[in-house]
């Protein structure tokens, strides 16, 4: 009986469960706190756009720009070391201004669901689906791996999301805006599957590294097999396909695959996937390329 | 206080333990669990004007879901960290000696994401099959292959008497 499982689980799981400090009060002033941002946001937004971009395409570094990550796994270890509490630069996606939709969020939600379905996939219409969301991010300095000690430390910058379903899985898309990151494939930051700041990929070299899985339970440890390759779209665009597969201790495999293709207009659309029975990256490609041109600011 | 802000503090009084419950057997970690929870929470205030007389549980739990289970880039993003030292963190090595019989809870959190994410919905959320397949966003062909198969992986990692009485 699912009743007979319940219990047990209900018995194991809160049976020693740390205090929850989530209450309904602390929400609520958070909620107003972020839609009085909101309105403030709203008055003062399209400067604050323009001095952000500004500063990026000031910050960001070029070709050959100093790296702030460490070391890829598989590189020598006696020479490249990380030190004890390294400081990353990451972008931290706000989430405090989804405004919900409108009408460009609408349109980009509308065509990528057409893709998927120009793809030979089946796209699937969900009550609760996400639409396509305008993001903010910020850059921030972290140090060590806890977010908890993030700091704003560059600029802003806005992407649309979307995780959309199709019959048998899911595609992720996001956009980026030109000017917020460096062509090319950078290096892993921190983690083999999350690329420096200023890239969108994390390195392009064929590797096998070991990861840990931090705070939880019956994992150990994984072994990373990454390999990437460069291609173009029929228009010409410069794309990098990435593909890790993890093995868990436990027997399990998934295949994270990641495509990233450098727009003619200097936008970059990232694809990604993360399940064995998930899009191809032909499909990707193909998804990518029923895509119409997007306008984004 | 509103009458829209006394009904989502009482759906936050009433779900939010609930919530992080089911957070934490997407994801195997209270502190993530938690975190994902107040986000989904803070999105259910700004949309309970349009949700609330919907069914605002299932708006909370597709929130989650696509957090922990969908978006697997962002979940890495808090929980690898590559190393070059093998040895267990000692906090885990701790809880590992503190208890080695592999409990139910333990043996669920080794599924793959989807199949446990299936089968917590399933079976501990008491979803019926369509529910389940909308929040997965999947047929409901797909949920009944994801629980089959996860209850097969998990009679094989436990022995517990309640796992013979289930059909997947």
């Amino acid at each position: 009986m699912s009743e007979d499982l319940r219990e047990t689980i209900d018995r194991e799981l809160y049976d020693g469960s740390p205090p929850m400090s989530i209450t309904a009060e602390s929400l609520l002033a958070r909620g107003h706190r972020d839609r009085r941002n909101r309105r403030l946001w709203g008055a003062t937004g399209g400067l604050a756009v323009l001095l952000a971009a500004a500063v990026a395409i000031g910050n960001l570094p070029g070709e050959g720009g100093a790296p702030d990550n460490v070391a890829l796994p598989g590189a020598s270890a006696s020479s490249s070391a990380p030190p004890p509490e390294p400081q990353y630069l990451m972008w931290r996606g706000n989430g405090d201004h989804d405004e919900g939709e409108n009408d460009e969020t609408r349109r980009m939600t509308a065509a990528i669901f057409a893709a998927i379905d120009a793809s030979g996939l089946q796209s699937v219409h969900m009550e609760m689906a996400n639409p396509v969301v305008r993001s903010e991010e910020q850059l921030v300095s972290v140090t060590g791996t806890d977010p908890d000690t993030a700091v704003p430390t560059g600029p802003e910058r806005v992407s649309y999301v979307i995780n959309a379903p199709f019959r048998g899985g899911w595609v992720g898309f996001r956009l980026y805006q030109k000017g917020t990151f460096t062509e090319g494939a950078g290096a892993a930051a921190y983690n083999p599957l999350v690329p420096s700041h200023d890239h969108l990929i994390a390195g392009c070299e064929d590797y096998t590294g070991m990861a840990r899985p931090v705070g939880m339970v019956g994992e150990r440890e994984v072994t990373l097999t990454v390999s990437c390759d460069e291609k173009s779209t029929a228009d010409g665009e410069r794309v990098l396909v990435r593909t890790a597969e993890v093995h868990a201790v436990s027997g399990g495999l998934e295949e994270l695959r990641e495509v990233v293709v450098y727009r003619g207009d200097g936008t970059a659309l990232v694809l990604d996937s993360q399940e064995l029975d998930s899009p191809t990256v032909a499909q990707m490609l193909a998804i990518e390329e029923a895509l119409p041109d997007f306008t984004v600011e | 206080m509103t009458d829209k802000d006394t009904e989502f503090a009482q759906f936050v009084t009433e779900r939010a333990a609930r919530l992080r419950g089911f957070a934490y057997l997407l994801c195997g970690d209270w502190h993530r669990a938690e975190d994902v929870v107040q986000t989904a929470l803070l999105k259910l205030y700004r949309a309970w004007g349009r949700v609330r007389t919907g069914a605002p549980d299932a708006y909370v739990r597709r929130i989650i879901a696509t957090v922990l289970v969908d978006q697997h880039r962002l979940a890495w993003f808090r929980r690898v960290k590559v190393t070059a030292d093998h040895s267990l963190p000692e906090e885990v090595a701790v809880d590992e000696r503190a208890d080695q019989r592999l409990t139910l809870t333990r043996a669920l959190l080794r599924l793959p994401k989807r199949q446990r994410a299936a089968i917590v919905l399933r079976y501990w959320e008491d979803l019926p099959v369509e529910q389940t397949a909308r929040v997965l966003g999947c047929s409901t062909g797909a949920v009944k292959n994801l629980t089959m198969r996860g209850l097969t992986t998990l009679r094989g990692l436990v022995t517990d008497p309640v796992l013979e009485s289930i059909e997947g």
